[in-house]
């Protein structure tokens, strides 16, 4: 039962390092051998020296941040990146998603499938392959839509998920929106779940809860590896209440994104704190659950700054007012608690039958997982994984905003000397259109 | 001499084909399997292997009815008239349209249902795919190394009347859902059969070859792993037996083509020729695997049936010389009543004559040399007329009279309009066109 990760691009092989670190980290600290065992064949393997080596594919065009990657991981001496399990070229793709997805994707299709293909060759059993990338630049949204396409073409029953990292809502690419849009329409169709982190949100997390004054892209990578370890490590499910589940991808898809028309997933972490003050901190479950209760409902991405007025309707016809009272609902939710007496935590409040779609039968809305290892050195955490309207808003806003820019042909010509004509672009905003509609009316 | 060299070779190769077939059987548990020469004598319809058949045929329905019906009791059958009627009601479940299951001449005895009747009902058990749902049921008996199953299916309280669009998302959500659970049991089974290749590879390195008896000895005291042993083994061999049984299975349905040609051309020209299609239908049905194929004649068959009904119930209407001279005449005056109304509505032109109706006799329709009502019924038919052409006769009229209709308005709207037209201050404004 193994994970296959594919690092796209520079956002991707930034954050994939700290994601194997947190884990590693995670799983070497909490003294539990059964843990530890299920962790490192999760996310790890052993090579003929007996080193762990992440079950990684690092892509890239430009060398540097891979190079990094490598070096950082290896002058750990913990874990390492495979020898030959890279890619990478020495041109990079000029943050432009045509020049990924329509030059250099087809021209190292098959460098790239092989090294993912050894990489799935050495698991038992292939649990899922977790693709990593961002949606702004060119390399990660362009190649990686265009890997991600071909690893479907191969792997037709696999589970694939993709990890997407949007960009500053203020922007830090001018044609951002551009490729989020040819991004997300493409893999929409293509992947089963997509996991997002905005930067914005984890920006926050940063200044206000871990009280990082000068906050780096290091810092913000450090928050998303850590709310994906807490999701990627080892727990018990409802199909395997006695084991480490073996089948962690299935069931995390399984109780959240059955439907093909809704496949945006946000996760929220609760508590985030600096490492100073962990030891200080002392926390219940019934104090962090209706918290994020909160968090869930009233959308708020961190533990400050809830809006408390905020409640489950009563009646259904009261949706529409509630919908302009910033209520957020679920279709369905996964919650996932690391710690002490985690599974005895009282988890009836998530079961609310006002917080979800009325269609999904009731026993499918929400699920939970638990583990009585502690993750990374706080005593209690609990994850949230859901599939709900809290991305609602940030997507409208990149479509907008892509949709004024075409609407002037801006930047059109940057795409279409690539071969991506604007009848591809009007077919990402028709399929973006529907999904911001379908999540708009639940 | 060649011709029967060939028919020689057809023979082993028979033989060993239904040899292959009772194996599989036997590595299915089915009981009282019988031996391959038992179906050579079936296939010429010998009396003293019906016994054996029966027992087969049984078994076989015993072993796949037997999760559904808790009732049945084993020993009941051992009496002729239960297993006789058990028999035929478990083939008509299973969708089986031989002559002494369903029909008029469905028989109340075993005497008279041959062995190649019965031969026949068990390969049409074959093609049905009996076989395989046994062997998915002794799979899941004995495979040990697969992960335990998710479960049944969720039940879905649903109104498939009043399916709203509601119903269609969670329909929706629960298709998705066993999409995901079927690709997770499919990695299962991925990571079960790469498990078992490294068991067998480490067992058994250097000399290749499966964990055999030879190491049953040092696994002596753990019972439990013996007896996981042995399931596994005699799970190998009904797949052993299945594969084989794959690779000689369209001899096999040539072999039956062969005794479903016995059976057209022996003794079963007496039925009735519903009946001989029928079965010819069915037979043939069996020697296709291909299921798309197996549908389409099925809906041949039923197409058929339904043809030949039609064909007796106009037979029934048009024959009247079953009729009795009275039965006639009440019919001819019901029909001139019934046209008498229609006239009746209808009468406008002085052409109206009134029709008589008569029933047309077959014969005379046929050749009009013979007439069946003397001399009297040659004049009388001359002045009557059949209902279809009455029938045409008043479309046409009805037509007339629509353009008749059409006519009169016509006139009296201009007629009207003059009239308004010549009151003076006034403006008439024409209705639309209806």
């Amino acid at each position: 039962m193994s994970v296959v990760t594919v690092q796209l691009g520079q956002c991707g092989n930034q954050i994939g390092p700290e994601v194997f670190s947190t884990v590693y980290e995670d799983s070497t600290g909490a003294n539990a051998k059964p843990y530890k065992q299920c962790s490192d064949e999760r996310l790890f393997r052993e090579n003929s020296d007996g080193a762990l080596v992440a079950r990684a594919v690092l892509i890239d065009m430009e060398p540097k941040v891979i190079t990094q990657a490598i070096a950082k991981a290896s002058s750990s001496g913990k874990w390492r990146y495979g020898e030959k399990s890279h890619f990478c070229q020495k041109q990079g793709s000029g943050n432009n998603w045509a020049n990924g997805y329509c030059v250099h994707g087809p021209q190292h299709k098959e460098a790239v499938e092989d090294l993912v293909r050894r990489e799935v060759e050495r698991c038992d059993r292939l649990a899922g392959i977790f693709a990593m990338m961002s949606v702004a630049g060119g390399t990660g949204s362009g190649v990686g839509t265009y890997v991600t396409q071909c690893l479907r073409d191969t792997y037709p029953h696999s589970f694939i998920l993709n990890h997407l990292t949007w960009p500053y809502g203020t922007g830090e690419v001018i044609v951002q929106n551009y490729n989020s849009v040819l991004t997300l329409s493409r893999l929409y169709t293509l992947s089963d779940a997509l996991v997002v982190h905005e930067n914005d949100t984890v920006h926050k997390i940063c200044s206000q809860l871990m009280n990082i004054k000068h906050i780096s892209i290091s810092d913000l990578n450090k928050v998303i590896a850590h709310q994906l370890g807490s999701v990627l490590q080892p727990a018990y499910t409802a199909d395997s209440p006695v084991h480490y589940s073996r089948n962690p991808i299935g069931e995390l898809l399984s109780s959240l994104v059955c439907h093909p028309e809704y496949k945006l997933l946000t996760v929220l972490n609760i508590p985030h704190m600096s490492q100073t003050s962990l030891a200080y901190s002392a926390y219940t479950w019934p104090g962090l659950l209706k918290h994020l209760r909160q968090m869930l409902i009233a959308n708020a991405r961190m533990e400050e700054g809830i809006d408390w007025k905020v409640c489950v309707p009563s009646r259904r016809s009261e949706s529409a007012t509630n919908t302009q009272m910033g209520f957020n609902r679920s279709l369905s939710n996964l919650l996932i608690l690391r710690g002490k007496n985690g599974s005895s935590a009282d988890v009836e409040a998530f079961k609310e039958p006002g917080l979800y779609v009325p269609w999904i039968p009731a026993d499918g809305t929400f699920h939970t997982w638990h583990c009585p290892v502690p993750f990374s050195g706080y005593e209690k955490l609990a994850t949230l994984i859901s599939n709900s309207q809290s991305l609602l808003n940030p997507l409208d806003h990149i479509v907008k905003k892509a949709w004024d820019m075409f609407a002037s042909r801006a930047y059109i010509h940057q795409y279409t000397k690539f071969g991506v004509s604007e009848e591809d672009f009007l077919e990402s905003f028709t399929t973006l259109e529907q999904i911001v509609s379908s999540y708009t009316h639940l | 001499m060649q011709k029967e060299n060939e028919e020689c070779k057809k023979n082993i190769k028979a033989k060993e084909v239904i040899t292959t077939f009772c194996k599989l059987l036997s590595a299915l548990d089915v009981e009282s399997v019988p031996t391959a020469e038992v179906f050579r004598r079936a296939k010429f319809n010998r009396i003293d292997v019906t016994q054996d058949l029966w027992c087969l045929l049984s078994s076989l329905l015993m072993k796949s009815f037997e999760p559904d019906c808790a009732c049945s009791e084993p020993n009941k059958l051992s009496n002729p008239d239960t297993q006789l009627r058990f028999v035929r009601n478990a083939l008509w479940h299973s969708g089986y349209g031989g002559w002494w299951v369903v029909g008029p001449r469905a028989c109340e005895s075993r005497e008279e249902i041959g062995s190649r009747d019965l031969l026949l009902a068990i390969s049409w058990l074959i093609a049905s795919g009996n076989l395989e749902a046994l062997l998915r049921e002794r799979l899941l008996q004995l495979d040990v190394l697969s992960s335990a199953a998710v479960g049944p299916p969720e039940k879905l309280d649903l109104d498939l009347n009043g399916c709203g669009e509601k119903d269609v998302r969670r329909l929706q959500w629960q298709y998705g859902k066993l999409k995901l659970q079927w690709r997770s049991l499919l990695t299962a089974q991925q990571e079960q059969a790469k498990l078992t290749d490294k068991v067998c590879s480490h067992i058994s390195s250097p000399p290749i070859c499966y964990p055999s008896a030879a190491l049953v000895p040092n696994l002596t005291g753990y019972t439990a792993l013996e007896k996981d042993l042995e399931r596994l083994q005699s799970l190998n061999g009904i797949l052993e037996a299945y594969l084989e049984w794959k690779k000689t299975e369209p001899l096999f349905w040539c072999w039956m083509d062969s005794v479903i040609d016995g059976y057209l051309s022996d003794g079963n020209q007496e039925g009735s020729m519903d009946e001989l299609l029928r079965d010819q239908v069915v037979t043939q049905s069996c020697s296709h695997g291909d299921k798309a194929r197996r549908s389409v004649r099925r809906l041949d068959k039923m197409l058929l049936r339904l043809q030949t009904k039609h064909q007796d119930r106009l037979d029934k209407c048009t024959d009247t010389t079953r009729l009795s001279h009275r039965q006639k005449e009440d019919a001819e005056r019901r029909v001139t009543a019934h046209l008498q109304g229609f006239s009746l509505v209808n009468t406008l032109t002085a052409t109206d004559r009134g029709f008589t109706p008569y029933f047309q006799d077959p014969q005379a329709s046929k050749s009009t040399s013979k007439p069946q009502r003397g001399d009297s019924g040659q004049a009388q038919t001359s002045g009557m007329l059949q209902a279809s052409s009455v029938l045409k006769e008043l479309r046409h009229r009805k037509a007339i009279l629509e353009w008749e209709i059409e006519l009169l308005r016509q006139s009296q709207r201009e007629e009207m309009q003059s009239k308004c037209n010549a009151l003076e201050g006034l403006v008439f404004i024409m209705p639309l066109n209806r």
